[in-house]
């Protein structure tokens, strides 16, 4: 256990270069989302324990960098992480394209509520286009690195090497 | 032996050697005393043999190389490995170079731009993250109070404007663009004088520009006028370069125009800024206001 938690560790300063210091997948200043893709595909294959402390480190370094009020991602990113990964053992198949479904659905989810308020606030008006520019790239490009960051959460959940050396230890 | 030489004599072989000779010291005479080394029948025998040889060098070339590669093949293995090294090596120095060569660009820009604006104390700051959801352009700095940096405070590059800061800490602080929808700068046509609000939207942060906001209809204000802030409202000092006009849209109530403005400062490409940390905003009171 304790090798998973530094590889999960180390993939989380990984992912986080990669959404927000580094950035090298980028359309229009938008990324993947890296770190939501990883707190539901911890939810689906680890304990509820381990995906809801990922959600909450991500979600707080998340809306560091977004500015946004303290505390909304790492909310939401914690309920991910403990609700799905209840959910996960009851009903729902752990698979690549559950993971892939639900990080879209909460995307989608989030960035249509977060149009809404600006469209409110004033600070933006075409609905549609807006959904065009931001969220289907977002879309797009969440769905290879679902896969991805599924497979190497799958890899390190499953590799018998890890029990290994955590008993040599 | 005399009739012996003469029974050679009469043969023509022996005639035939006897004649090449002639002709060779006859050749190397005419060479000696004239200084002239291309002969004809020279240029004749080189040009014969100049094929034979290129293709005997290659054959040649050609198994020197296969008996190298039995041969030297760890010596070449050895040298491989320490021209790689020595092009890491040199690959990364390139690297410094060019990062060094950006970072003296900056400072130097930074020095054009603090001689004009003396008044100011600055204090530089890397760009560590981005923000990346596309509702905001921020950015995260590796500064914060530690170096003077406080809220308010306005980021600046030798370009332009960049942004306020909206957030610090110790060692970190957190600038809004002025391309985030967020933010309003006062700004004025430096040309003409002309007066507006400096403001973005989603659609128009998407595309990296923002708007100069109610310009009366009578303004002047042509593409490629520069914008700068105008001091009002006391948050950003006067006189900083926001961007150049590259559209303009007038409004359906035909009583005010929207300039387009392309900022003279790349919030996505740039990776050094400058805080102005003296800089002393002025409060609007309500006394003012009235």
């Amino acid at each position: 256990m304790k090798v998973r938690i530094s590889l999960y560790t180390l993939l989380f300063v990984l992912l986080f270069m990669l959404e927000y210091v580094m950035t090298p997948f980028s359309f229009n200043g938008v990324s993947p989302q890296y770190l939501l893709c990883a707190v539901v595909s911890l939810a689906m294959l680890e304990n509820r324990r381990v995906s809801t402390l990922f959600g909450l480190f991500a979600g707080l370094a998340v809306g560091f960098c977004a500015g946004e009020p303290f505390g909304v991602s790492a909310l939401i990113f914690v309920a991910i992480g403990y609700f799905l990964g209840r959910f996960m053992t009851r009903s729902l198949a752990a698979s690549f394209y559950t993971c892939a479904a639900v990080c879209l659905s909460v995307v989608l989810v989030r960035d249509v509520v977060t149009c809404l308020i600006r469209i409110a606030a004033g600070s933006a008006t075409d609905f549609f286009q807006i959904l065009y520019r931001v969220t289907l790239p977002k879309l797009l490009m969440t769905i290879p690195a679902s896969l991805v960051i599924y497979l190497v959460v799958f890899g390190v959940r499953r590799c018998r090497l890890w029990r290994n050396i955590d008993e040599e230890y | 032996m005399r009739r012996d030489f003469r029974y050679r004599l009469k043969s023509n072989k022996f005639a035939a050697v006897i004649i090449l000779v002639v002709c060779f010291l006859a050749g190397i005479a005419v060479s000696a005393a004239f200084g002239v080394s291309n002969l004809p029948p020279k240029d004749a025998v080189g040009l014969l043999l100049s094929p034979i040889q290129s293709a005997g060098a290659a054959v040649g070339n050609k198994i020197s190389d296969i008996s190298d590669t039995f041969f030297k093949y760890d010596e070449l293995v050895r040298e491989n490995e320490a021209l790689r090294t020595e092009l890491a090596q040199l690959r990364i120095e390139n690297d410094n170079l060019y990062y060094l060569q950006y970072e003296n660009e900056q400072l130097r820009k930074l020095f054009d731009f603090s001689q004009t604006r003396t008044e100011f104390s600055y204090a530089q700051a890397g760009v560590v993250a981005r923000s990346s959801d596309g509702w905001s352009r921020r950015l995260t700095l590796n500064r914060g109070t530690a170096a003077g940096i406080a809220i308010d405070d306005v980021v600046v590059t030798g370009e332009g404007l960049v942004g306020i800061v909206e957030d610090v800490g110790p060692n970190w602080s957190t600038v809004v663009c002025v391309t985030d929808p967020s933010v309003s700068v006062g700004a004025l046509v430096s040309r003409s004088g002309d007066v507006g609000i400096a403001e973005s939207s989603v659609e128009y942060m998407q595309r990296g520009l923002l708007c100069l906001r109610y310009l009366s209809s009578s303004a002047s204000v042509n593409r490629g006028d520069t914008v700068v802030t105008s001091g009002y409202g006391g948050i950003y000092p006067e006189g900083i370069l926001i961007g150049t006009v590259s559209e303009l849209i007038s409004e359906p109530d035909d009583l005010s125009v929207t300039a387009v403005i392309t900022p003279a400062v790349d919030t996505d490409e740039i990776r050094t800024v400058f805080v102005i940390t003296n800089f002393e905003q002025k409060e609007i009171s309500d006394e003012s206001q009235d």
